[in-house]
C-alpha cells in the first residue's frame, strides 16, 4: 500500500521471502494468503502473487476502519487512565501538529 | 492447504522392551520444514533411522518420492545427518568428504570445501575423534549440504550447536528450500523447539513411539489458545486445558479454540501460543516424567 511494489508486478517467492526474512515458509505463506484474502492480490498456479489494481474506495475503507479502532484503544487507555476527553482531543492535534 | 507429500508411511511398527513405535499413517509435507519435536525416547531416533534405512528390522511401509521403486534414486537424494557419531572416529574430515564422493554421484567436493571453510572447521586432517561435539555436527552437515539432494532427514543437528551457528543452521535450511522452489524438503528431530520455531512449518509431535499431535505450525497455532486465568476459577478451568500450571499469580493452560466459550464467566486473558507452548503442553499430557 505503501507504493512499493506496482500494479501487476509479483511480490518475491514464498521460499525467498522466508529466506530474506529470516521466517518459515508458512507464515509468508500464510502472509499473503491474507493479501490474497483482502484482495490486493492474486495468486498465479505456478507463478506466484501479483499485486491487483488497487481499488483507492476499499483502501480508504480499509484505513478508516483501522483508525477507529486505534482511536477506540486510545480512549480506553484515557478511561483507565482517568484522562479527559479535553485531554484526548489536545493530545491528538498536539500529535496532528508535530506530524505537519 | 493441500499439499503433496515426500514420505508416506504406513503401519509402521517396531517393538523394543518397553517401547513400542506405532505409527498408522504419517505424511511429509513436500517443500516444507518438518520438525519432529518430542522428549528423550518419544521415538524420533528410531523412526529418522527407519527413514534413513539405518534400521530395517521394522514392520510397515514406506514410500519416497511419488512410490520410487529405484533404491538408488531414493538414496541419492536423500541426505541423512545423525545425532550420535556417524562417521569412523580415525577418519578425516578430509576422508569424510572422500567418502562421501565416493558414495554419492551429486556430491560436490568444492562445496564440501567451502562449506567446511564457512562453518570454520579449518584442518581438513583433523580426526573425528578429536572434534567436539558441535564439530562433529558441522562435518556431517557440510557432507549433506554438499550435495544435490531432494530432502533432509536430520537427526538432533541443533542440540550440539552454540546459538550462532543454530541461526546458520535455520538459515542453511531456508536457502534449501528456496533453492528448491517447492521441490526439497527437511524434516529434522529435535528437543529445543524455540531455537529451531521460526524455520518450522510443519510439526510432528511424538510421545511414547506415538504421533500425538501434527499439523502446519500456522494451523496448530489457531487450534489451540493460551488461556490466563484466576486461581479463582481453577477447578473450573482446569478440565478444559492441556498442560495445566498454576502459580500465586494465577493458573495458565492451553485450550482448544472451540473450547474458549465455556470459558464464558471467567475472567481470562487469551494469548496465541508459541509452538513450544503448544509442544509442550501437549508433552506435558503423556509424559511419564512426574511432578
Amino acid at each position: 500500500m505503501a507504493g512499493k511494489l506496482k500494479q501487476g508486478e509479483y511480490l518475491p517467492s514464498i521460499r525467498g521471502l522466508a529466506k530474506e526474512l529470516r521466517i518459515s515458509v508458512i507464515t509468508t505463506m500464510k502472509a499473503y494468503e491474507e493479501l490474497e484474502r483482502q484482495g490486493l492480490v492474486t495468486a498465479v498456479q505456478g507463478k506466484g502473487y501479483y499485486v491487483n489494481a488497487q481499488d483507492s474506495e476499499m483502501l480508504r475503507e480499509q484505513h478508516l476502519r483501522k483508525m477507529e479502532e486505534h482511536l477506540s484503544n486510545a480512549i480506553s487507555a484515557a478511561r483507565i487512565g482517568g484522562i479527559s476527553n479535553q485531554e484526548l482531543i489536545q493530545i491528538l492535534e498536539m500529535l496532528l501538529e508535530a506530524d505537519n | 492447504m493441500t499439499t503433496e507429500a515426500i514420505i508416506t508411511m504406513t503401519d509402521i511398527q517396531k517393538k523394543f522392551k518397553g517401547f513400542q513405535l506405532d505409527i498408522p499413517f504419517l505424511q511429509i509435507p513436500k517443500g516444507f520444514a518438518t520438525a519432529l519435536i518430542g522428549e528423550n525416547g518419544a521415538g524420533k531416533s528410531t523412526l529418522l533411522n527407519i527413514l534413513a534405512g539405518i534400521r530395517l528390522d521394522y514392520k510397515g511401509n514406506i514410500s519416497f518420492f511419488d512410490g520410487e521403486k529405484d533404491e538408488y534414486k531414493i538414496r541419492e537424494n536423500i541426505g541423512y545427518t545423525s545425532s550420535t557419531n556417524y562417521f569412523l572416529p580415525h577418519w578425516t574430515i578430509k576422508a569424510v568428504g572422500e567418502a562421501s564422493e565416493l558414495l554419492f554421484d551429486q556430491f560436490h567436493m568444492e562445496r564440501f570445501r567451502k562449506l567446511c571453510t564457512d562453518l570454520g572447521l579449518d584442518g581438513e586432517s583433523k580426526k573425528i575423534s578429536n572434534l567436539s561435539d558441535g564439530m562433529r555436527m558441522k562435518t556431517e552437515l557440510a557432507a549433506v549440504f554438499a550435495r544435490d539432494t531432494r530432502a533432509l532427514l536430520l537427526d538432533e543437528p541443533a542440540s550440539p550447536l552454540d546459538p550462532l551457528m543454530r541461526d546458520r543452521l535455520c538459515t542453511m535450511i531456508r536457502e534449501y528450500l528456496d533453492e528448491g522452489n517447492g521441490e526439497k524438503s527437511v524434516l529434522f528431530s529435535t528437543h529445543n523447539i524455540a531455537d529451531m520455531e521460526n524455520v518450522t512449518d510443519y510439526a510432528i509431535i511424538m510421545e511414547q513411539g506415538k504421533v500425538v499431535e501434527e499439523g502446519f505450525v500456522e494451523d496448530l497455532k489457531e487450534k489451540y489458545v493460551l488461556v490466563k486465568g484466576e486461581n479463582a476459577d481453577e477447578a473450573a478451568a482446569k478440565p478444559l486445558l492441556i498442560g495445566f500450571t498454576k502459580s500465586n499469580y494465577g493458573y495458565e493452560g492451553l485450550c482448544l479454540s472451540e473450547n474458549l466459550d465455556k470459558f464464558a464467566g471467567m475472567d481470562i486473558a487469551t494469548e496465541a501460543p508459541t509452538l513450544s507452548q503448544i509442544s509442550v503442553a501437549i508433552m506435558k499430557q503423556y509424559t511419564q516424567l512426574r511432578g
